[in-house]
C-alpha cells in the first residue's frame, strides 16, 4: 500500500511538473498558481475551523491584510517581495492573536458572527483609507519575485515556486494534523471541558491553532498579490471566505489531502464549467447539494477504507491476498 | 496531625436565588477513599464542579495540600495533579481508545509548537513515550485489545473505562469520580471497582460521588453525606449506615449492605 502511495504520489508530482511545460498558455499557469495558492488558505482554515471546530468566516480579511502587507511594503518602499513574504507572516501571528482572543469567549454562530465582522472592517478600511491602499482603484504593478537573481517575470515560473512552497508547507501542514497538535485540535473539537479536565490551556490552543490558519492565510494572501501584481478590496468579500468553507468541507475537513483536493476542485470547477455561462451557479448547488448527501466527509472520505473506493481497494486486497 | 489532601471551608455556592450548596466544609484525609452521597440535587457534583474549578465558590475555600485552589482555572488545578471523570461521559468520540488516552498526558509533553516545526525527530521520540505510557494503562484497565477501536463504537461500560484510563494517564494523586458504577451491570461493575482498588493501593486517592451503596460501603474509608446542599453526616461506613438523619433523608430504613459480586472472567 505505502509503495502504491508513493508511486501515485510521484506520479502526481510529475504531471503538476510537466504538464504545465508542455502547455504553453499563460491564463492555465494563473489558474494552476491561483489554485496553488488557494490550497495554502485552505490548508491554514483547516486548523482552526477543521480541526478544532471554531467557525471562521473571516478568511477573506486575513488573505486581505496578508496580501497588502507584501504588496504595499514591496510598491510603496521598494522592498523586496521576500520580506513582503515575511512581513505576511508576522502580520499572520499577530492576527491569530487577534482573532484568537475573542474565540476563547464566543463560539459558534458567535464567533462566525465576530470572524466576518472583523473581515468586513479590513475591507472597508482598505476600500477607505484611499492614501494608503488606493482605495478601490487597489494596489498595481506588484513587483515580481526576485530568486537569487532571477526573475519570475511570467505565471509559469511563479508557479513553480508556488509549488515547492506548497509542497513544504502541506508536509508541514500534514505533520500538525498527525501530531500532539492535530490531535488535541480535534479533542477540543470534540470536548473542551474533557480537554480542560486533562489539564490542557485551551486558550494558548485555540489562539496557536488560530494563529497557524492566520500565517497560512497571510501568506496566501502574499502569494496571490505577487502572482497578480495587482490587488484590490472588491476580491477580498465575505463571497471568499465562504469559497474556502466550501472548498475545505468539499474536501474533507480536518484532512490535507482533502484540503487539496477541496481547493483543487472548487479552483479549477468554475474553468470546467464555464460553457454553462450564468447557469454555472445551478449547476454547482446541485453538485454541492449531492456531496453533503453522498460524500459528507468530502471527496478525501472516497478514498479511506469505509468508503466504497475503499472497500473496492480492501476487497481487491484480500483477493489478491495482500500481493501486489 | 497530618494535612489533609482536600480541605473545603465553607464553601457556599450559589445560582442566582438558589443555594446548591450551603456552608459546606470536610476534609479528606491522606491515602483514603472518601465518598460524597445523597439524594439527587443535594449537590454532589456541584461540590466537585467548583473542586475541579468548572464552577467558581459563591462564598468559602478549597485546598488541595496547602494550595488554594478556589478561584484557579481548570487546566491549573487539573496540573496540580487532580484527575477527574465525569457523571455524563465527556470523551474524544471521533478517535481511538489509544488517542483519548494520549490526550490525557498532552500536557506532560514538553515540545513546542516551534521546536516540532524544525525538529523532525523531536516529537516523534515524545509520541514514542505517549504510547507507552498508553499501552501500560490500558493494560491496567484491561483495554488493550480494544486500543485502536475508535470510543463512539464501544459499549457503554468500556467508554467508562476509557475515561478512566484518560484520567489515570495524567499520574493524579487525587482521581475525583462522579458516579463511577452508574450505567454498569453488576460484572462491570465489579471490574470497575477492583481497578480503582489498585489504582487507590498505587498511592492515588480516590473521591467519588456515588448513588450504588454496595459500592460506597464496601470500598470507602470515609463518608460525607449531603442533603438540599448542606452536609448532614460524615463518618465511616458503618457509622453511616447507622446514622438516623442519613437513614431519613437517603438510605432508607430498608438499606442492607452486600458484599459486590464477582466480576466475570474474560
Amino acid at each position: 500500500m505505502k509503495i502504491v502511495k508513493r508511486v501515485l504520489l510521484a506520479v502526481l508530482l510529475a504531471v503538476l511538473i510537466v504538464f504545465p511545460m508542455s502547455y504553453d498558455n499563460a491564463y492555465v499557469h494563473i489558474l494552476l498558481s491561483q489554485t496553488l495558492v488557494n490550497i495554502v488558505i485552505v490548508m491554514g482554515l483547516n486548523f482552526i475551523t477543521g480541526l478544532t471546530g471554531q467557525m471562521n468566516l473571516g478568511t477573506a480579511g486575513i488573505m486581505a491584510l496578508g496580501a497588502y502587507i507584501a504588496a504595499l511594503t514591496s510598491t510603496r518602499l521598494g522592498t523586496s517581495p521576500w520580506i513582503g513574504f515575511l512581513l505576511a507572516i508576522v502580520m499572520g501571528v499577530a492576527i491569530g492573536w487577534v482573532l484568537g482572543y475573542p474565540s476563547l469567549r464566543l463560539k459558534g454562530v458567535y464567533l462566525s458572527l465576530t470572524t466576518i465582522g472583523f473581515s468586513e472592517i479590513v475591507r472597508l478600511v482598505l476600500t477607505n483609507w484611499v492614501e494608503l491602499t488606493g482605495g478601490t482603484m487597489g494596489v498595481q504593478g506588484v513587483p515580481h519575485i526576485n530568486l537569487f537573481g532571477y526573475v519570475l517575470d511570467t505565471s509559469r515560473k511563479v508557479y513553480y515556486l508556488y509549488l515547492v512552497v506548497v509542497i513544504l508547507l502541506a508536509f508541514t501542514a500534514w505533520r500538525i494534523v498527525h501530531s500532539k497538535w492535530g490531535r488535541v485540535f480535534k479533542a477540543i473539537r470534540d470536548n473542551v471541558e474533557a480537554v480542560e479536565a486533562c489539564g490542557i490551556d485551551i486558550a494558548k490552543l485555540k489562539i496557536q491553532a488560530f494563529t497557524l490558519a492566520t500565517v497560512f492565510g497571510c501568506l496566501g494572501g502574499a502569494m496571490y498579490a505577487y502572482l497578480m501584481g495587482y490587488i484590490n478590496p472588491t476580491t477580498f468579500t465575505t463571497d471568499l471566505s465562504a469559497n474556502y468553507l466550501i472548498m475545505m468541507m468539499l474536501g474533507g475537513i480536518g484532512s490535507v489531502v482533502g484540503n487539496i483536493l477541496g481547493a483543487t476542485m472548487i479552483t479549477l470547477l468554475p474553468e470546467m464549467l464555464r460553457f454553462l455561462g450564468t447557469n454555472y451557479w445551478l449547476y454547482f448547488s446541485i453538485i454541492a447539494l449531492l456531496f453533503a448527501i453522498f460524500l459528507p466527509n468530502g471527496l478525501v472520505s472516497l478514498f479511506t477504507k469505509e468508503n466504497r473506493l475503499g472497500m473496492f481497494w480492501m476487497a481487491k486486497k484480500e483477493k489478491t491476498g495482500g500481493r501486489r | 496531625m497530618m494535612e489533609p489532601v482536600l480541605k473545603l471551608e465553607h464553601v457556599t455556592k450559589r445560582f442566582s436565588g438558589l443555594v446548591a450548596v450551603n456552608d459546606l466544609s470536610l476534609e479528606m484525609p491522606k491515602n483514603c477513599i472518601h465518598s460524597l452521597i445523597g439524594p439527587n440535587g443535594s449537590g454532589k457534583t456541584t461540590t466537585v464542579n467548583m473542586i475541579t474549578g468548572v464552577l467558581p465558590v459563591s462564598d468559602g475555600t478549597i485546598f488541595y495540600g496547602d494550595t488554594q485552589i478556589s478561584g484557579k482555572p481548570v487546566f491549573q488545578i487539573a496540573r496540580l495533579g487532580i484527575g477527574r471523570t465525569f457523571q455524563n461521559l465527556k470523551l474524544f468520540s471521533s478517535m481511538s481508545v489509544l488517542e483519548n488516552l494520549m490526550i490525557g498526558a498532552h500536557q506532560m509533553t514538553r515540545i513546542g509548537l516551534i521546536q516540532f516545526l524544525v525538529d523532525l525527530r523531536g516529537e516523534k521520540r515524545e509520541e514514542k513515550l505517549l504510547i507507552e505510557r498508553a499501552e501500560e494503562v490500558l493494560e491496567e484497565i484491561g483495554m488493550a485489545d480494544l486500543r485502536h477501536e475508535k470510543v463512539k463504537n464501544l459499549a457503554y461500560g468500556k467508554q467508562k473505562m476509557t475515561e478512566l484510563g484518560r484520567a489515570l494517564m495524567m499520574k493524579p494523586d487525587l482521581l475525583i469520580l462522579d458516579e463511577p458504577a452508574a450505567g454498569l451491570n453488576p460484572s462491570e461493575r465489579r471490574e470497575f471497582v477492583d481497578i480503582l482498588l489498585k489504582t487507590h493501593e498505587k498511592g492515588i486517592d480516590l473521591f467519588l460521588i456515588e448513588h450504588n451503596m454496595d459500592v460506597v460501603m464496601n470500598i470507602s474509608t470515609k463518608i460525607t453525606v449531603l442533603n438540599f446542599g448542606a452536609k448532614i453526616a460524615e463518618g465511616n461506613p458503618y457509622e453511616i449506615q447507622n446514622n438516623d438523619e442519613v437513614i431519613r433523608a437517603y438510605l432508607g430504613d430498608k438499606y442492607k449492605p452486600v458484599d459486590l459480586p464477582p466480576a466475570v472472567e474474560g
